[in-house]
């Protein structure tokens, strides 16, 4: 399907550690985002990106560049480790002490201790985090692949069709608003 | 796309914080050990010899098996008889 697009990328998977570094440097940003998109916190998107890039290099071999590009295949091993994670909730999501920070940033409890742009983008994540926590795993899976440049063939990874996509994303965008507006409406 | 503000749009695409400047040392390292493990359980695995039995064991275990089955008959035969004749 996308052998054109792998042939012309370096030889990643061919056993050299310096090689798989690079595809580490290239994906890690990526990978880390998606993560964070599922609703993750930061430990655990840590957490399972390494076990994607080990996974990665335990089955190298396996990978087929007829069957699917090499971003897509690492994202879906990515995904996979992402939903059985939420299915067992074995690492924190983080929840609990979101909320308490998000209160308090909201308030400005802690506002005149960093009163920088960080500050304000903190809290924005914050907020986004807690909203997209509050929908479930399907509309944020549906999310975070659509807002990840990387994965190109969303609907094959998704299993739904192109048309069910569009719509699903449409659907999942408007409950993450309302769960936005909710958020808010509550903590003023 | 819609509903979202433009704001929510750019923190949904660009507003991930990256991992730690040691991630990716850590991943080498998980792996390099990931190699080590599997060289030594390589090291560790007995060489497999295949041995082929000669011909005359062969004929050995034949004949054996044969005076095997006929004392097992004539051991069934002796009950047998003296059953028959009590």
């Amino acid at each position: 399907m996308n052998s054109d697009i792998s042939s012309s990328e370096p030889d990643y998977l061919g056993g050299d550690p310096v090689a798989f570094g690079a595809l580490v440097k290239r994906y890690q940003d990526s990978l880390f985002a998606y993560l964070g998109r599922m609703g993750l916190s930061d430990a655990a998107c840590e957490e399972l990106a390494q076990e994607t890039f080990l996974r990665v290099w335990k089955n190298r071999d396996k990978y087929d560049p007829a069957r699917a590009a090499l971003s897509t295949w690492i994202f879906t091993i990515g995904r996979n480790l992402a939903l059985s994670t939420l299915a067992r909730k074995a690492v924190p999501i983080n929840d609990d002490a979101d909320v308490d920070q998000y209160a308090d940033l909201h308030s400005g409890a802690s506002q005149s201790a960093d009163p920088s742009k960080q500050y304000e983008h903190h809290e924005s994540i914050v907020r986004l985090r807690l909203a997209l926590n509050s929908l479930s795993v399907e509309d944020r899976e549906i999310i975070a692949a659509c807002y990840t440049p990387e994965i190109e063939y969303k609907s094959e990874i998704l299993n739904f069709s192109e048309g069910a996509l569009r719509t699903r994303l449409s659907r999942a965008r408007k409950r993450l608003s309302v769960a936005l507006n909710k958020l808010d409406t509550r903590h003023e | 796309m819609n509903e979202l503000d433009k704001k929510t749009e750019a923190l949904l695409r660009d507003g991930w914080a990256s991992p730690s400047s040691e991630f990716r040392d850590s991943v080498m390292q998980n792996i390099a050990a990931f190699e080590r493990e599997r060289e030594k359980a390589t090291d560790n695995t007995c060489p497999v010899v295949q041995q082929t039995v000669p011909w005359w064991q062969w004929i050995a275990i034949a004949a054996g098996s044969m005076v095997g089955a006929g004392q097992v008959m004539r051991f069934i035969f002796s009950v047998w008889f003296v059953t028959a004749a009590g």
